[in-house]
């Protein structure tokens, strides 16, 4: 199974120099326009971070702790068609749900006058689209 | 679709996990062809019959449904 050694590496190299950057840097900002936004955009980026190293870890605890035949299990549920089926299909409905979240969020945000906040959504929902029909015309032509 | 698997391994006295282990999917992919909630691919279908040593339409029952 791969366990993503090099990107939870990557994650905690980019973690400790938001760390450093948010000691040292951002201290220097203050008062300046960019201080508030530069010191949110750092915790928000370190909180994802970390989250994503805390299940990294607990992955590789798991698999550090599995039986010869758990782990051959484990790699192959990665491969399981059943699985790859289930998946596809949970995330079809997910991405369908997130839309109308999305859609809804738009409805929230103009209600409230809230640029920034539109924009992210209409970001947002770009990206969720955009990337859908990109995947769905790469896989049409593989397939 | 219906099949003979769970008829087949009992046959041949063969558990879950081994015939999981022999085909490449997990044992809970087997459970549910069993019981008839998924449908293997034609790939799966021909694993599982090249492991029992039979045609897949000996082991795979497809019903015509009513029209």
């Amino acid at each position: 199974m791969k366990t993503g050694g090099w990107k939870a590496r990557a994650a905690y190299g980019t973690l400790l120099l938001l760390a450093l950057l948010k000691v040292t840097l951002v201290p220097n900002l203050q008062g300046a326009a960019l201080y508030q936004p530069m010191k949110s955009a750092i915790t928000s980026l370190g909180w994802v971070l970390a989250v994503y190293l805390a299940y990294w870890y607990s992955r590789k605890k798991r698999w550090e702790k599995a039986t010869p035949e758990q782990r051959r299990d484990m790699e192959r549920a990665e491969t399981d068609e059943r699985n790859q089926f289930l998946w596809g299909q949970a995330a079809y409905y997910s991405w369908q749900v997130m839309l109308f979240a999305l859609a809804a969020a738009g409805v929230v945000m103009s209600m409230l006058d809230c640029t920034p906040g539109m924009l992210a959504v209409a970001v947002l929902f770009g990206v969720q689209v955009l990337s859908y029909f990109g995947k769905l015309r790469v896989l049409n032509r593989k397939f | 679709m219906t099949n003979k698997i769970a008829q087949l391994r009992k046959e041949r006295r063969i558990s879950q996990a081994e015939l999981a282990d022999a085909v490449d999917v997990t044992r809970q992919t087997i459970i549910s062809l069993e019981n008839g909630r998924y449908n293997a691919s034609l790939l799966l279908a021909h694993r599982i019959a090249k492991y029992f040593g039979l045609t897949i339409e000996e082991v795979f029952l497809f019903e015509e449904e009513e029209p």
